[in-house]
Protein backbone atom coordinates (compact mmCIF):
# COMPACT_ATOMS: atom_id res chain seq x y z
CA UNK A 1 0.00 0.00 0.00
CA UNK A 2 1.34 3.50 -0.35
CA UNK A 3 1.68 6.30 1.70
CA UNK A 4 -0.37 8.81 2.32
CA UNK A 5 0.69 11.76 -0.13
CA UNK A 6 2.08 14.69 2.52
CA UNK A 7 2.22 16.77 -0.78
CA UNK A 8 -1.34 17.45 -0.34
CA UNK A 9 -1.19 18.54 2.97
CA UNK A 10 1.36 21.22 2.30
CA UNK A 11 -0.38 22.13 -0.79
CA UNK A 12 -3.74 22.04 1.51
CA UNK A 13 -1.67 24.50 3.51
CA UNK A 14 -0.75 26.72 1.50
CA UNK A 15 -4.00 26.86 -0.39
CA UNK A 16 -5.48 28.58 3.14
CA UNK A 17 -2.84 30.62 3.18
CA UNK A 18 -3.19 32.09 0.49
CA UNK A 19 -7.16 32.20 0.67
CA UNK A 20 -6.93 33.82 4.27
CA UNK A 21 -4.98 37.14 1.79
CA UNK A 22 -7.97 36.77 -0.16
CA UNK A 23 -6.76 35.01 -2.56
CA UNK A 24 -10.08 33.59 -4.90
CA UNK A 25 -8.16 31.24 -7.16
CA UNK A 26 -6.96 29.56 -3.83
CA UNK A 27 -10.49 29.67 -2.52
CA UNK A 28 -11.85 27.98 -5.68
CA UNK A 29 -9.29 25.14 -5.31
CA UNK A 30 -9.95 24.77 -1.82
CA UNK A 31 -13.75 24.28 -2.64
CA UNK A 32 -13.01 22.18 -6.02
CA UNK A 33 -10.97 19.62 -3.60
CA UNK A 34 -13.41 19.07 -0.79
CA UNK A 35 -16.71 20.48 -1.85
CA UNK A 36 -17.96 16.90 -2.99
CA UNK A 37 -16.35 15.18 0.56
CA UNK A 38 -17.91 17.82 2.69
CA UNK A 39 -21.46 17.72 0.88
CA UNK A 40 -21.54 13.86 1.25
CA UNK A 41 -21.08 14.60 4.92
CA UNK A 42 -23.20 17.15 5.11
CA UNK A 43 -25.72 14.72 3.18
CA UNK A 44 -25.15 12.45 5.65
CA UNK A 45 -26.11 14.29 8.76
CA UNK A 46 -28.73 15.88 7.47
CA UNK A 47 -30.09 13.68 5.02
CA UNK A 48 -31.86 16.57 2.83
CA UNK A 49 -30.25 18.00 -0.57
CA UNK A 50 -31.52 21.62 -0.05
CA UNK A 51 -30.07 21.35 3.47
CA UNK A 52 -27.03 20.21 2.79
CA UNK A 53 -26.15 22.66 0.09
CA UNK A 54 -27.35 25.38 1.97
CA UNK A 55 -24.62 24.52 4.79
CA UNK A 56 -22.34 23.90 2.20
CA UNK A 57 -22.51 27.71 1.02
CA UNK A 58 -22.23 28.75 4.59
CA UNK A 59 -19.38 26.19 5.23
CA UNK A 60 -17.67 28.04 2.50
CA UNK A 61 -18.29 31.45 3.18
CA UNK A 62 -17.24 31.07 6.46
CA UNK A 63 -13.76 29.23 4.97
CA UNK A 64 -13.67 32.42 3.10
CA UNK A 65 -13.77 34.93 6.03
CA UNK A 66 -11.76 32.56 8.93
CA UNK A 67 -9.55 30.64 7.15
CA UNK A 68 -6.79 33.92 8.60
CA UNK A 69 -7.70 31.32 11.96
CA UNK A 70 -6.39 28.15 11.04
CA UNK A 71 -3.37 27.17 12.66
CA UNK A 72 -1.29 24.47 11.62
CA UNK A 73 -0.03 23.39 14.97
CA UNK A 74 -3.94 22.65 15.70
CA UNK A 75 -4.11 20.24 13.04
CA UNK A 76 -3.60 19.17 9.31
CA UNK A 77 -5.69 21.75 7.30
CA UNK A 78 -8.25 18.98 6.15
CA UNK A 79 -8.84 18.67 9.74
CA UNK A 80 -9.97 22.10 10.04
CA UNK A 81 -12.15 21.93 6.99
CA UNK A 82 -13.86 18.53 8.45
CA UNK A 83 -14.31 20.14 12.29
CA UNK A 84 -16.21 23.94 10.63
CA UNK A 85 -18.19 21.65 8.50
CA UNK A 86 -19.63 19.28 10.94
CA UNK A 87 -19.78 21.96 13.44
CA UNK A 88 -22.60 23.86 10.67
CA UNK A 89 -24.19 20.68 10.24
CA UNK A 90 -24.39 19.60 13.57
CA UNK A 91 -25.67 23.07 14.66
CA UNK A 92 -28.40 23.20 11.90
CA UNK A 93 -29.52 19.52 12.78
CA UNK A 94 -30.06 20.53 15.97
CA UNK A 95 -31.87 24.06 15.02
CA UNK A 96 -34.68 21.69 13.44
CA UNK A 97 -37.02 19.36 15.03
CA UNK A 98 -34.94 16.60 15.90
CA UNK A 99 -37.74 14.13 16.48
CA UNK A 100 -38.34 13.00 12.58
CA UNK A 101 -34.47 12.72 12.20
CA UNK A 102 -34.22 10.63 15.08
CA UNK A 103 -36.72 8.23 14.05
CA UNK A 104 -35.32 8.12 10.58
CA UNK A 105 -31.50 7.50 12.47
CA UNK A 106 -32.83 4.52 15.08
CA UNK A 107 -32.44 2.40 11.98
CA UNK A 108 -28.78 3.04 11.08
CA UNK A 109 -26.32 0.98 11.90
CA UNK A 110 -23.31 3.63 11.67
CA UNK A 111 -21.61 1.68 8.65
CA UNK A 112 -19.76 4.17 6.57
CA UNK A 113 -21.72 4.73 3.34
CA UNK A 114 -19.94 3.13 0.19
CA UNK A 115 -22.21 4.68 -2.68
CA UNK A 116 -21.11 5.86 -5.92
CA UNK A 117 -18.09 8.59 -5.73
CA UNK A 118 -19.21 11.54 -8.02
CA UNK A 119 -16.05 13.44 -7.21
CA UNK A 120 -13.35 14.79 -9.60
CA UNK A 121 -11.03 12.55 -10.99
CA UNK A 122 -7.71 13.37 -9.63
CA UNK A 123 -9.29 14.45 -6.63
CA UNK A 124 -11.08 11.18 -5.91
CA UNK A 125 -8.02 8.91 -6.31
CA UNK A 126 -6.06 10.60 -3.35
CA UNK A 127 -9.23 10.36 -1.75
CA UNK A 128 -9.97 6.43 -2.74
CA UNK A 129 -6.70 5.74 -1.59
CA UNK A 130 -7.08 7.54 1.71
CA UNK A 131 -10.56 5.46 2.61
CA UNK A 132 -9.39 2.15 1.57
CA UNK A 133 -6.14 3.00 4.34
CA UNK A 134 -9.26 4.47 6.95
CA UNK A 135 -11.22 1.21 6.40
CA UNK A 136 -8.40 -0.94 6.88
CA UNK A 137 -7.37 1.06 10.01
CA UNK A 138 -11.09 0.75 11.54
CA UNK A 139 -11.19 -2.90 11.02
CA UNK A 140 -8.36 -3.45 13.91
CA UNK A 141 -10.92 -1.83 15.76
CA UNK A 142 -13.80 -3.93 17.98
CA UNK A 143 -16.92 -3.43 16.41
CA UNK A 144 -18.38 -1.71 19.34
CA UNK A 145 -15.72 0.93 18.78
CA UNK A 146 -16.20 1.25 15.29
CA UNK A 147 -19.63 1.89 15.35
CA UNK A 148 -19.65 4.41 18.06
CA UNK A 149 -16.77 6.43 16.29
CA UNK A 150 -19.02 6.56 13.13
CA UNK A 151 -22.18 7.29 14.76
CA UNK A 152 -21.05 10.19 16.90
CA UNK A 153 -18.00 11.66 13.87
CA UNK A 154 -20.43 10.94 10.68
CA UNK A 155 -23.85 10.59 11.35
CA UNK A 156 -23.62 13.87 13.90
CA UNK A 157 -25.31 12.09 17.17
CA UNK A 158 -24.93 12.87 20.73
CA UNK A 159 -22.90 10.42 23.23
CA UNK A 160 -26.63 10.32 24.94
CA UNK A 161 -27.93 9.52 21.69
CA UNK A 162 -25.66 6.87 21.46
CA UNK A 163 -26.49 5.35 24.50
CA UNK A 164 -30.17 5.16 24.12
CA UNK A 165 -29.81 3.85 20.12
CA UNK A 166 -27.48 1.21 21.62
CA UNK A 167 -29.30 0.59 24.61
CA UNK A 168 -25.81 0.90 27.02
CA UNK A 169 -24.87 3.72 29.63
CA UNK A 170 -23.71 6.66 28.69
CA UNK A 171 -19.83 5.92 30.12
CA UNK A 172 -19.35 3.26 28.51
CA UNK A 173 -19.94 5.17 25.04
CA UNK A 174 -17.49 8.00 26.07
CA UNK A 175 -15.02 4.80 27.64
CA UNK A 176 -15.53 3.02 23.82
CA UNK A 177 -14.79 6.65 22.02
CA UNK A 178 -12.06 7.17 23.65
CA UNK A 179 -10.26 3.96 23.24
CA UNK A 180 -11.45 3.47 20.11
CA UNK A 181 -10.31 7.18 18.74
CA UNK A 182 -6.68 6.13 20.19
CA UNK A 183 -6.54 3.28 18.96
CA UNK A 184 -7.72 4.46 14.76
CA UNK A 185 -4.87 6.93 15.40
CA UNK A 186 -2.46 4.56 16.09
CA UNK A 187 -3.34 2.20 13.47
CA UNK A 188 -3.52 5.02 10.84
CA UNK A 189 0.03 5.82 11.73
CA UNK A 190 1.39 2.44 11.58
CA UNK A 191 0.05 2.11 8.30
CA UNK A 192 0.42 5.39 6.59
CA UNK A 193 3.04 6.81 8.35
CA UNK A 194 3.58 10.37 10.58
CA UNK A 195 2.00 12.88 8.25
CA UNK A 196 -0.97 10.53 8.07
CA UNK A 197 -2.84 10.91 11.89
CA UNK B 1 -10.13 19.65 37.66
CA UNK B 2 -7.10 17.46 37.61
CA UNK B 3 -4.51 16.76 34.55
CA UNK B 4 -6.20 13.30 33.96
CA UNK B 5 -10.00 14.72 33.53
CA UNK B 6 -8.68 17.10 31.19
CA UNK B 7 -7.33 13.97 28.90
CA UNK B 8 -10.16 12.34 29.13
CA UNK B 9 -12.09 15.23 27.41
CA UNK B 10 -9.77 14.98 24.34
CA UNK B 11 -10.77 12.19 22.48
CA UNK B 12 -14.55 13.30 22.77
CA UNK B 13 -13.77 17.15 22.07
CA UNK B 14 -11.85 15.19 18.74
CA UNK B 15 -15.39 13.62 17.57
CA UNK B 16 -17.62 16.92 18.42
CA UNK B 17 -18.68 15.25 21.51
CA UNK B 18 -18.77 17.82 23.91
CA UNK B 19 -20.94 20.46 25.28
CA UNK B 20 -20.30 23.70 25.44
CA UNK B 21 -19.26 23.91 29.11
CA UNK B 22 -16.88 21.20 28.68
CA UNK B 23 -15.38 22.88 25.89
CA UNK B 24 -15.09 25.89 27.52
CA UNK B 25 -13.25 24.45 30.27
CA UNK B 26 -10.89 22.40 28.05
CA UNK B 27 -9.96 25.17 26.00
CA UNK B 28 -9.13 27.01 29.58
CA UNK B 29 -6.35 24.45 30.16
CA UNK B 30 -4.96 24.18 26.42
CA UNK B 31 -2.67 26.83 26.50
CA UNK B 32 -0.72 26.08 29.04
CA UNK B 33 -0.56 22.25 27.88
CA UNK B 34 2.01 21.40 25.07
CA UNK B 35 0.92 17.59 26.28
CA UNK B 36 -2.93 17.63 25.67
CA UNK B 37 -2.53 20.09 22.40
CA UNK B 38 -0.41 17.92 21.20
CA UNK B 39 -2.76 14.47 21.94
CA UNK B 40 -5.70 16.77 21.11
CA UNK B 41 -4.27 16.99 17.59
CA UNK B 42 -3.03 13.62 16.59
CA UNK B 43 -7.24 12.83 18.08
CA UNK B 44 -8.65 15.85 15.61
CA UNK B 45 -6.73 14.42 12.45
CA UNK B 46 -7.65 10.77 13.61
CA UNK B 47 -11.48 11.54 13.55
CA UNK B 48 -10.84 13.75 10.49
CA UNK B 49 -9.68 10.91 8.63
CA UNK B 50 -12.92 9.30 9.22
CA UNK B 51 -14.21 11.59 6.31
CA UNK B 52 -12.47 9.67 3.57
CA UNK B 53 -14.77 7.11 3.93
CA UNK B 54 -17.71 8.98 2.83
CA UNK B 55 -18.60 8.80 -0.87
CA UNK B 56 -18.00 12.74 -2.44
CA UNK B 57 -21.13 13.79 -3.76
CA UNK B 58 -20.72 16.86 -6.64
CA UNK B 59 -22.37 20.26 -5.84
CA UNK B 60 -24.09 21.41 -8.43
CA UNK B 61 -22.86 24.08 -10.75
CA UNK B 62 -25.11 26.22 -9.48
CA UNK B 63 -23.81 26.31 -6.02
CA UNK B 64 -20.62 26.64 -6.80
CA UNK B 65 -21.33 29.63 -8.58
CA UNK B 66 -23.41 30.60 -6.12
CA UNK B 67 -20.41 30.84 -3.37
CA UNK B 68 -17.74 32.12 -5.50
CA UNK B 69 -20.51 34.97 -5.92
CA UNK B 70 -21.15 35.44 -1.90
CA UNK B 71 -17.72 35.40 -1.34
CA UNK B 72 -17.07 38.05 -3.94
CA UNK B 73 -19.32 40.28 -2.38
CA UNK B 74 -18.03 39.80 1.03
CA UNK B 75 -17.00 43.23 2.12
CA UNK B 76 -13.15 43.38 3.18
CA UNK B 77 -13.13 45.02 6.09
CA UNK B 78 -15.98 41.97 7.45
CA UNK B 79 -12.90 39.73 7.07
CA UNK B 80 -12.29 38.52 10.79
CA UNK B 81 -9.14 39.08 12.33
CA UNK B 82 -8.26 37.30 15.44
CA UNK B 83 -6.02 39.97 17.38
CA UNK B 84 -3.69 37.47 18.19
CA UNK B 85 -2.71 36.15 14.94
CA UNK B 86 -2.20 39.51 13.59
CA UNK B 87 1.02 40.03 15.72
CA UNK B 88 2.17 35.74 15.31
CA UNK B 89 5.54 34.57 14.56
CA UNK B 90 6.63 33.49 11.27
CA UNK B 91 4.94 29.70 10.89
CA UNK B 92 7.23 26.37 9.68
CA UNK B 93 5.57 25.71 6.37
CA UNK B 94 6.80 28.59 3.90
CA UNK B 95 3.39 29.05 1.12
CA UNK B 96 5.80 30.54 -1.10
CA UNK B 97 7.51 27.56 -1.66
CA UNK B 98 4.83 25.67 -2.05
CA UNK B 99 2.86 27.53 -4.10
CA UNK B 100 6.09 27.77 -6.37
CA UNK B 101 5.83 23.96 -7.12
CA UNK B 102 2.23 23.91 -7.67
CA UNK B 103 2.63 27.02 -10.09
CA UNK B 104 5.25 25.25 -12.41
CA UNK B 105 3.88 24.67 -15.80
CA UNK B 106 4.66 21.16 -17.70
CA UNK B 107 3.22 19.29 -20.30
CA UNK B 108 2.76 19.70 -23.64
CA UNK B 109 3.58 23.21 -24.46
CA UNK B 110 7.10 22.40 -23.42
CA UNK B 111 9.13 23.20 -26.03
CA UNK B 112 12.17 20.49 -25.47
CA UNK B 113 9.17 17.76 -26.21
CA UNK B 114 8.27 19.81 -29.90
CA UNK B 115 12.22 20.14 -30.82
CA UNK B 116 12.86 16.09 -29.95
CA UNK B 117 10.19 15.45 -32.60
CA UNK B 118 11.83 17.29 -35.25
CA UNK B 119 15.06 15.61 -35.70
CA UNK B 120 18.22 16.88 -37.65
CA UNK B 121 18.82 13.36 -38.97
CA UNK B 122 14.82 13.60 -40.48
CA UNK B 123 15.45 17.18 -41.67
CA UNK B 124 18.54 16.16 -43.50
CA UNK B 125 16.68 13.18 -44.87
CA UNK B 126 14.27 14.49 -46.91
CA UNK B 127 16.67 17.15 -48.11
CA UNK B 128 17.87 15.63 -51.52
CA UNK B 129 15.54 17.50 -53.83
CA UNK B 130 16.15 21.16 -51.83
CA UNK B 131 19.80 21.51 -52.40
CA UNK B 132 22.60 22.99 -49.57
CA UNK B 133 21.12 26.35 -49.25
CA UNK B 134 17.77 25.12 -48.07
CA UNK B 135 19.41 22.89 -45.88
CA UNK B 136 21.34 25.69 -43.93
CA UNK B 137 18.20 27.99 -44.06
CA UNK B 138 17.12 24.52 -42.05
CA UNK B 139 19.58 24.03 -39.72
CA UNK B 140 19.57 27.92 -38.85
CA UNK B 141 15.56 27.42 -37.61
CA UNK B 142 16.87 24.41 -35.37
CA UNK B 143 19.72 26.54 -33.89
CA UNK B 144 17.13 29.24 -33.37
CA UNK B 145 14.73 26.86 -31.86
CA UNK B 146 17.22 25.65 -29.80
CA UNK B 147 18.48 29.52 -28.65
CA UNK B 148 14.74 30.05 -28.08
CA UNK B 149 14.35 27.00 -26.09
CA UNK B 150 17.03 27.71 -23.52
CA UNK B 151 15.41 31.67 -23.29
CA UNK B 152 12.48 30.27 -22.49
CA UNK B 153 13.88 28.00 -19.62
CA UNK B 154 15.67 30.72 -18.28
CA UNK B 155 12.28 33.06 -18.48
CA UNK B 156 9.87 30.13 -16.73
CA UNK B 157 12.42 29.96 -14.24
CA UNK B 158 13.16 33.79 -13.33
CA UNK B 159 8.89 33.40 -14.06
CA UNK B 160 8.63 30.99 -11.01
CA UNK B 161 11.03 32.95 -9.14
CA UNK B 162 8.90 36.56 -9.76
CA UNK B 163 5.98 34.57 -8.50
CA UNK B 164 8.06 33.32 -5.10
CA UNK B 165 8.71 37.02 -4.78
CA UNK B 166 5.53 38.29 -5.30
CA UNK B 167 4.20 36.23 -2.96
CA UNK B 168 6.54 36.74 -0.33
CA UNK B 169 5.79 40.83 -1.00
CA UNK B 170 1.95 39.97 -0.70
CA UNK B 171 2.54 38.09 3.07
CA UNK B 172 4.76 41.20 4.02
CA UNK B 173 2.33 43.53 2.43
CA UNK B 174 -0.61 41.79 4.65
CA UNK B 175 1.22 41.95 7.69
CA UNK B 176 1.78 45.82 7.00
CA UNK B 177 -2.14 46.10 6.31
CA UNK B 178 -2.70 44.40 9.56
CA UNK B 179 -1.07 47.28 11.29
CA UNK B 180 -1.95 50.03 9.52
CA UNK B 181 -5.57 48.52 9.94
CA UNK B 182 -4.79 48.77 13.64
CA UNK B 183 -3.46 52.55 13.59
CA UNK B 184 -6.47 53.16 11.81
CA UNK B 185 -8.93 51.67 14.26
CA UNK B 186 -7.04 54.38 16.84
CA UNK B 187 -8.05 57.40 14.35
CA UNK B 188 -11.18 55.78 13.52
CA UNK B 189 -12.01 56.15 16.79
CA UNK B 190 -10.67 59.78 17.24
CA UNK B 191 -12.97 60.96 14.14
CA UNK B 192 -16.08 58.95 15.52
CA UNK B 193 -15.56 60.73 19.00
CA UNK B 194 -15.86 64.08 17.13
CA UNK B 195 -18.86 63.59 15.07
CA UNK B 196 -21.66 66.02 16.41
CA UNK B 197 -24.01 62.63 16.03
CA UNK B 198 -21.96 60.80 18.47
CA UNK B 199 -23.47 59.03 21.50
CA UNK B 200 -21.52 56.83 24.11
CA UNK B 201 -22.68 53.89 25.40
CA UNK B 202 -21.44 52.01 28.84
CA UNK B 203 -21.74 48.28 28.67
CA UNK B 204 -21.92 46.39 31.96
CA UNK B 205 -21.51 42.65 32.16
CA UNK B 206 -24.01 40.22 32.77
CA UNK B 207 -24.35 36.75 34.45
CA UNK B 208 -22.04 34.65 32.29
CA UNK B 209 -19.05 37.50 32.71
CA UNK B 210 -20.11 40.14 35.71
CA UNK B 211 -16.64 41.30 35.45
CA UNK B 212 -17.00 42.40 31.65
CA UNK B 213 -17.09 45.66 30.55
CA UNK B 214 -17.47 47.48 27.56
CA UNK B 215 -17.23 51.29 25.82
CA UNK B 216 -19.41 52.07 22.60
CA UNK B 217 -19.37 55.11 21.02
CA UNK B 218 -22.12 55.12 17.81
CA UNK B 219 -22.89 57.95 14.90
CA UNK B 220 -26.07 58.12 14.23
CA UNK B 221 -25.46 60.02 11.20
CA UNK B 222 -23.29 57.07 9.25
CA UNK B 223 -24.06 53.67 12.00
CA UNK B 224 -20.55 54.00 12.59
CA UNK B 225 -19.20 52.47 15.74
CA UNK B 226 -16.13 51.49 17.67
CA UNK B 227 -16.92 49.57 20.61
CA UNK B 228 -13.61 48.64 23.46
CA UNK B 229 -14.44 45.59 25.49
CA UNK B 230 -12.36 43.90 28.48
CA UNK B 231 -13.23 41.21 30.66
CA UNK B 232 -14.74 38.93 28.09
CA UNK B 233 -13.74 35.53 28.37
CA UNK B 234 -12.03 33.64 25.51
CA UNK B 235 -14.62 32.27 22.88
CA UNK B 236 -15.03 28.47 22.86
CA UNK B 237 -14.19 27.10 19.41
CA UNK B 238 -16.59 27.47 16.88
CA UNK B 239 -18.05 30.71 18.36
CA UNK B 240 -17.36 34.74 18.17
CA UNK B 241 -19.23 37.08 20.64
CA UNK B 242 -21.55 39.20 18.60
CA UNK B 243 -22.34 42.99 18.62
CA UNK B 244 -26.51 44.23 18.21
CA UNK B 245 -28.03 47.21 18.19
CA UNK B 246 -31.95 46.89 19.86
CA UNK B 247 -34.23 49.33 18.61
CA UNK B 248 -37.92 49.18 19.31
CA UNK B 249 -37.20 45.80 21.52
CA UNK B 250 -35.70 44.74 17.80
CA UNK B 251 -32.38 43.35 17.73
CA UNK B 252 -30.17 44.39 14.55
CA UNK B 253 -27.37 42.50 13.88
CA UNK B 254 -24.01 44.18 14.08
CA UNK B 255 -20.33 42.53 13.41
CA UNK B 256 -18.34 39.57 15.31
CA UNK B 257 -15.32 39.69 17.39
CA UNK B 258 -12.98 37.72 19.55
CA UNK B 259 -11.06 38.70 22.50
CA UNK B 260 -6.96 38.49 22.57
CA UNK B 261 -5.08 37.09 25.43
CA UNK B 262 -5.65 39.05 27.95
CA UNK B 263 -9.72 38.80 27.03
CA UNK B 264 -9.54 42.41 25.57
CA UNK B 265 -11.39 43.23 22.18
CA UNK B 266 -11.64 46.43 20.08
CA UNK B 267 -14.34 46.49 16.60
CA UNK B 268 -15.37 49.16 14.37
CA UNK B 269 -18.14 48.24 12.93
CA UNK B 270 -21.06 49.47 11.04
CA UNK B 271 -24.26 49.61 12.94
CA UNK B 272 -28.11 50.44 11.03
CA UNK B 273 -27.88 54.18 11.39
CA UNK B 274 -30.75 57.07 12.66
CA UNK B 275 -31.40 55.01 15.60
CA UNK B 276 -31.59 57.34 18.49
CA UNK B 277 -32.71 55.58 21.28
CA UNK B 278 -30.25 52.07 20.84
CA UNK B 279 -29.61 49.93 23.46
CA UNK B 280 -26.63 47.83 22.48
CA UNK B 281 -25.50 44.07 23.91
CA UNK B 282 -22.87 41.50 23.11
CA UNK B 283 -24.00 38.14 22.83
CA UNK B 284 -21.89 34.88 22.38
CA UNK B 285 -22.76 32.87 18.95
CA UNK B 286 -21.34 30.87 15.94
CA UNK B 287 -18.57 31.78 14.24
CA UNK B 288 -19.56 34.23 11.44
CA UNK B 289 -22.86 35.66 13.49
CA UNK B 290 -26.03 35.06 12.92
CA UNK B 291 -29.38 36.93 11.99
CA UNK B 292 -31.15 36.35 15.37
CA UNK B 293 -29.64 36.61 18.53
CA UNK B 294 -29.64 32.67 20.00
CA UNK B 295 -26.56 32.89 22.98
CA UNK B 296 -26.47 34.56 26.35
CA UNK B 297 -26.19 38.06 26.51
CA UNK B 298 -22.61 38.80 27.90
CA UNK B 299 -22.63 42.99 27.80
CA UNK B 300 -25.68 45.03 27.42
CA UNK B 301 -26.38 49.35 28.23
CA UNK B 302 -27.59 52.25 26.30
CA UNK B 303 -26.23 55.99 26.08
CA UNK B 304 -26.93 57.81 28.89
CA UNK B 305 -30.00 61.03 28.47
Amino acid sequence: MSLANPQTDAEDVALLRAVARGDEAAFARVYDRYGAILLGLMLRILRSRPEAEDVLQEVFLQVWQQARSFDPARGRAFTWLATLARSRAIDRLRAVDSRERAAQRSAEDGQPVAAEAEGWADEEAIRAERAEAVRAALAELPEEQRQVLVLAYLDGMSQSEIAAAKNQPLGTVKTRTRTGLKRLSEALRSRLGEQFA
Amino acid sequence: MRHEDYKQLLALEAVGALDEEERARLEGHLPSCAECREELREMSDAAASLLYTVAPVRPSAELRANVLARVRAVDPSEVFVDPSEVAAPPKAVDPSEALGRAQAPAGPSDPRALLGRISLWKLFAWRPALGFGAAVAALAVVLLGLSTLSLWNRNRSLGNEVARLSDRLREAETDLAGQREQLAGARNVEELLASPAVRVAELSGKQPAPQAHAMLAYDGNTGRAVVMATGLPPCPEGHAYQLWLIADNKPLPGGTFKTDAQGRARMSDRLPPNHTAPTFAVTLEREGGVPKPEGDIFLIGAPKG
